[in-house]
């Protein structure tokens, strides 16, 4: 590759580098961080449309008492469906993909750090997506509730199920890998000099999010792989004949439930705290106020699952500590509330169609917060639980505190999104229709409840006086919908004919503001320096400590696509990331999964031969293409102050490894939670003798420590002669011995004479050596990339980082492996 | 445009405000309300309802005043904002005041209300404890798809779908589940609790006066989730000991007390059917467990579990095609000649 010296040659190179596939191509091999959140915006806004229509079926029935308008069985699909897809394929797909649009423009990066997992993860939700609803093509639709409870969704319902369970496993592995994509893009990818203190709150939240993500999102994963092999293999994890628990399920349920809640309103909260500062000129008060509120509200959201479970008969003392942390938590938005108000009577709001949803939102949100704070009381739930009072006080919080914020986010970063300007009258005429409409629906919903209607009832007699307040919730839904017609013509009139968009319409605050709309393919020709909160209204910082990386990034670097990585903290440049071009690759592996998930539904097992090497190729062509992309990167010009391949948490590897090592010990220790609980719940525990092979689990612990110890040995990278020997040495111990370790788990899982359909302690023990079983095959892999990466490369740095994020996969491999022995022969005994 | 939006936006708090109040007093048909408490568990979670209604009420109405006068407020020609402001000057935004007033308005003041809340709420959780003690009947109620089976041990009494209880004392449910998870909803008498597999939860009722209170099953069971209701019907202690000791009857002594030709048979083609499969009549050799006890079906007030009045027409279309009315119940329909039909439910309403 030639450089040129002049500097309209470099702005030529560094054009022609991030220039990428139109048309067709794009849609399959664009991997970019604005491609990817756009497609994740666009099917997940299908996915609301369907969703929606679904709900005014439900209304046209429920308008009348007696109504036979709908069956009970088309009326059941249809609240399945609709709960489901509104929260796993719109709510948090969709926020996902505005954050994967906006999150780089907002911290002044070129993508996101692993764009070709991102877009792995996308096509996985999609094909989640159209799994759960080919279940109309075999007239098997999901029947049982968004919230599944067993034992009617485990013995009481046929093949719809399975749709369920495993088109939103792949939906939910997305949305884990989304979190882990943006965390780590907060932690290290900021623009140079912006510190903690001047993050976005945007940026703030999604960090949030994440971790309630990974620590939230893992426990359903578990939780319905546990249901579909009870439903499969026949385990007993719900079968409370033999040791399982119907309980279990709604404890892991709503572990993820609750916070879930949140994943969805902080990231609508993080919206309008752009909105209303943007749009009354004035920058957001008590900003340390507001990030306390949220990180705590991160934290909590974690211990209040059980106000979901205030009927199931649990003591008194447990419901009211639920009811105290369930009620404080709202002191958390109350925060946000009051410093949201405080801004608006600092600056000078203007009413633009953001602002009307911003304002709409606040007080739908604060009616909402204050009916969660109701709830929140343990005896005045037992009453209103499962009534339309709660349906309207979620309606209220979910379509207030969520979509409100999304359509005025959407309003707010229209121009950014398509370059193009929407009719602001259509836009305050769509509001009003969809304020009004939501207020008509759901306020007599309170009194609905109140009135003694359950939810999830296909019909009403006529003597419960609620015929009036049902037929106004109708009317209501339709004038919601009236409005979503009318938003959604409006901007899909602009995406395609609209008038173009200026750069900065809002004079917004925010360092988005400071690119063109829409962003170039690269963001930002020359990465920006921050030096305030308030980037977009105050001087870049002309601080020479950030000669370099100006000069550096300043069009350029023209070899390959790189953008740089900070400190977590002080944001200090410290190393780059180079960012992948287009490819195919990331579509093959989901494509396999889904063959492998539709022959699990077809029950048609050469399908699912065909679907795991699909899916073992594609992973194994990306690795391949990865590293052959990798043999190229080092440039001269930046590689001697911003290297690529820095040891530790100076690179994206090393935080990616970190969070995937996080993610794979709380699924195991979800699964070790669950086998206790079945344990100390049992009224009679069907357990006589445990595994009880300690000499064997023993030898397993040793050689995953082996193996943990011989890839941390192969992380250095020093220049002598005998590095790659030293590589290849690390990589053969670990390798043996991670392969010596899989071959005794197979053992142990095989030959310990456990049968998973015996009872629960043997479904318990069964499942998590199987889960090692996997767990060794990951670390494997991990081995087998740090081999590739050894022999692809002349360089000793790429095996070394490799083999750095290696030792992590089997370090978190021997610490499950821990928790299993542990839970599977220790505390058993201990229990007894 | 901008004056035209505030005005709209005034009217919308004002004629919003006034639906709120209008709504919370319209008078509904109060069969089965949370806002009609008739037992003493209900009363206590009513009593808690008004004052966090109240309160909440004034939150919303504080709060949303605020952000109007936030956004309304008259602004000065000379006020700053941040283009007019050196990069030196300090933004208000920032400053001590509006941090503190957004702590104590937004966490401080909240926090005692919430306490304060927590508190009561706590108290009237032990005032309506399952686990008090009880000084009336023992009622097992077993949940099925979709019935409600009910056991007075005490009495040797099985019934469905009605439940009868004395005035004055507090009578003990013990709720368990045959299949899935269902939940035991009486709204004028007491919040919910759920019916588990494999798991027994308690709760009791009390009522002052002699009625007939609705209820429902409140979570998702199946296909006719729906269409399961039941009766609590309290009576006066004495009129109490008289229905359990016409409901300790078995059913042949009652046919010997009114023997007549069309009743006899309508018993041969009852037990000479699949009827006997799944259904009991004591005494008699039916002794099937599926369905609903019929010693006294004549007794109760609706069939179906609470949907159809209990009368002869409403009878015979159950009969005959019970998946019409209820569909995917597990009562096959049956193709009775309408003569043998008529014989059958004179027998059947011959079992008071």
């Amino acid at each position: 590759m030639t450089t040129d010296t002049t500097a309209i040659g470099r702005a030529r190179d560094f054009e022609e580098l991030w220039t990428n596939p139109r048309g067709l191509r794009k849609l399959f091999t664009a991997v970019q961080h604005k491609d990817v959140g756009i497609r994740y915006m666009v099917t997940a806004f299908v996915f609301f449309l369907v969703g929606g229509v679904q709900a005014l079926f439900m209304r046209v029935q429920l308008a009348r008492p007696d109504n036979d308008f709908l069956g009970p069985e088309t009326y059941n699909e249809l609240f399945t469906m609709h709960g489901s897809t509104m929260m796993f394929l719109f709510a948090v797909p969709f926020l996902e993909g505005l954050a994967n649009y906006l999150l780089p423009l907002m911290i002044g990066a070129r993508d996101l750090p692993f764009p070709r997992a991102n877009a792995f993860n996308y096509w996985c939700y999609l094909i989640g997506g159209i799994i759960l609803y080919s279940s109309y093509l075999f007239a098997l639709v999901p029947d049982t509730g968004w919230f599944a409870y067993v034992p009617l969704s485990r013995d009481f319902t046929d093949h719809a199920m399975d749709f369920w369970l495993t088109g939103l496993t792949l939906a939910e592995i997305s949305a884990v890998g989304a979190a882990i994509e943006l965390a780590v893009a907060i932690l290290v990818m900021r623009a140079p000099g912006m510190s903690l203190n001047r993050m976005p709150i945007f940026a703030w939240t999604m960090l949030a999010v994440a971790f309630m993500i990974i620590v939230a999102f893992i426990p359903l994963i578990v939780a319905s792989t546990l249901l579909e092999l009870d439903r499969t293999v026949g385990t007993a994890f719900f079968d409370d004949s033999i040791g399982g628990n119907p309980l279990l399920w709604q404890h892991l349920f709503w572990i993820f439930g609750h916070p879930e809640v949140y994943v969805m309103f902080l990231p609508g909260a993080a919206i309008i705290s752009h909105v209303v500062p943007a749009h009354s000129q004035q920058k957001l008060a008590a900003y340390p106020l507001v990030v306390i509120a949220l990180a705590s509200t991160a934290v909590m959201s974690l211990g209040l699952w059980v106000h979901h479970m205030y009927t199931v008969g649990l003591p008194s003392i447990t419901m009211s500590f639920f009811t105290a942390a369930s009620m404080s938590i709202t002191l958390a938005s109350g925060l946000q509330v009051f410093a949201w108000i405080v801004t608006l009577w600092l600056g000078k709001p203007r009413f633009t169609v953001p602002m009307l949803y911003a304002l709409g939102f606040i007080v739908t949100f604060v009616a909402g917060g204050i009916t969660g704070v109701m709830v929140a009381s343990t005896a005045f739930d037992q009453q209103v639980h499962d009534t339309y009072f709660v349906v309207a006080h979620f309606h209220y919080v979910l379509i207030g505190g969520m979509l409100f914020p999304i359509f005025a986010g959407l309003h707010h970063w229209w121009g950014m999104l398509t370059g193009r300007r929407y009719s602001e009258r259509a836009g305050v005429v769509a509001f009003w229709l969809i304020f009004v409409g939501f207020h008509t629906t759901f306020f007599p919903m309170h009194l609905t409840g109140l009135w003694g209607m359950p939810r999830r009832v296909f019909t009403y007699p006529t003597g419960l006086g609620i015929d009036t307040v049902n037929l106004l919730s109708t009317v209501g839904a339709f004038v919601i919908a009236a409005g979503v017609v009318v938003l959604t013509v409006n901007l899909a009139h602009s995406a395609f004919r609209g008038r173009p968009a200026v750069d900065d319409p809002w004079q917004g605050d925010s360092l988005e503001w400071t690119t063109s709309s829409p962003p170039p393919s690269e963001n930002w020709p020359a990465v920006p320096i921050v030096a305030s909160r308030t980037p977009a209204w105050d001087e870049e910082d002309d601080d020479p400590r950030y000669d370099r990386v100006r000069t550096v990034f300043d069009h350029g670097p023209t070899a390959v696509r790189a953008t740089p990585l900070t400190t977590p903290i002080a944001a200090d440049p410290d190393a780059a990331v180079h960012l992948p071009g287009p490819t195919f690759w990331p579509i093959v592996p989901p494509v396999g999964l889904g063959l492998v998930a539709a022959a699990l539904l077809t029950e048609w097992y050469i399908l699912a031969a065909v679907g795991l090497a699909m899916a073992l190729v594609g992973f194994g062509g990306w690795a391949w293409s990865n590293e052959s992309g990798e043999r190229r990167h080092l440039h001269p010009e930046s590689a001697a102050e911003f290297e690529f391949e820095r040891s530790g948490p100076h690179a994206i590897g090393w935080w990616g490894a970190t969070f995937t090592a996080a993610t794979l010990v709380v699924g195991v220790s979800t699964l070790a939670f669950s086998a206790l609980y079945l344990q100390v719940n049992a009224p009679v525990w069907p357990f006589e003798e445990t595994v009880g092979r300690p000499l064997l689990f023993g030898g397993i612990a040793l050689l995953l420590i082996l193996a943990t110890a011989a890839s941390w040995w192969g992380r250095t990278s020093s220049r002598g002669s005998g590095q790659k020997h030293r590589h290849l040495l690390s990589i053969a111990v670990a390798g043996a011995a991670g392969a010596a370790a899989l071959a005794l788990v197979v053992v142990a899982w095989t030959t310990s004479g456990l049968d998973p359909a015996d009872d629960a302690y043997q479904s318990s023990a069964w499942v998590l050596l199987a889960a090692q079983t996997v767990l060794a095959v990951v670390g494997l892999s991990a081995t087998g990339l740090v081999l590739l990466g050894r022999l692809r490369h002349e360089r000793h740095s790429r095996a070394a980082i490799l083999s750095e994020y290696a030792a992590l996969l089997w370090g978190a491999v021997a610490v499950c492996w821990v928790i299993t022995w542990v839970t599977t022969d220790l505390l058993p005994l201990a229990v007894i | 445009m901008r004056t035209a939006t505030r005005a709209t936006a005034a009217w919308f708090f004002v004629v919003g405000g006034a639906l709120l109040l209008g709504g919370c007093t319209v008078d509904p048909n109060e069969q089965q309300s949370i806002l009609a408490p008739r037992g003493e568990r209900a009363e206590a979670v009513d009593g808690l309802w008004q004052l966090m209604l109240v309160l909440g009420t004034a939150v919303w109405v504080i709060v949303t005043a605020a952000l109007i006068v936030a956004v309304l407020r008259r602004r000065r020609k000379d006020d700053q904002d941040h283009s007019s402001r050196g990069p030196d000057d300090p933004d208000p935004a920032d400053g001590r005041r509006p941090f503190w007033l957004i702590a104590a308005a937004g966490a401080l003041v909240p926090a005692v209300v919430i306490a304060l809340l927590t508190a009561v709420s706590a108290t009237v959780l032990r005032d309506i404890d399952p686990e008090q003690e009880t000084d009336g009947p023992v009622v097992e109620v077993i949940a099925h798809q979709y019935w409600w089976e009910v056991h007075y041990p005490d009495y040797e009494v099985t019934t469905a779908n009605e439940i009868h209880i004395p005035t004055g004392v507090k009578v003990r449910l013990e709720l368990g589940s045959a299949d899935v998870i269902h939940s035991f909803w009486v709204p004028e008498l007491s919040g919910k609790v759920d019916t588990i597999p494999g798991r027994t939860n308690a709760l009791w009722l009390s009522t002052d006066e002699p009625g007939t209170y609705w209820g429902q099953c409140a979570e998702f069971c199946g296909l006719d989730h729906a269409l399961m209701r039941m009766l609590v019907i309290s009576h006066s202690p004495a009129e109490f000991d008289g229905w359990i000791a016409a409901q300790q009857e078995p059913a042949p002594r009652l046919l010997e007390a009114n023997p007549t030709e069309s009743v006899e048979r309508g018993q041969q083609i009852f037990m000479s059917s699949s009827c006997v499969y799944c259904h009991t009549i004591e005494g008699t050799a039916a002794q099937g467990e599926v369905g609903p006890d019929l010693t006294h079906i004549a007794s109760r007030e609706t069939l179906a579990a609470g949907i159809l009045p209990n009368d002869r027409g409403n009878l015979a279309g159950w009969i005959l095609d019970p998946q019409s009315i209820k569909p995917g119940n597990q009562m096959p329909g049956t193709d009775l000649d309408g003569e043998d039909l008529q014989y059958l439910l004179d027998y059947l309403e011959s079992l008071e």
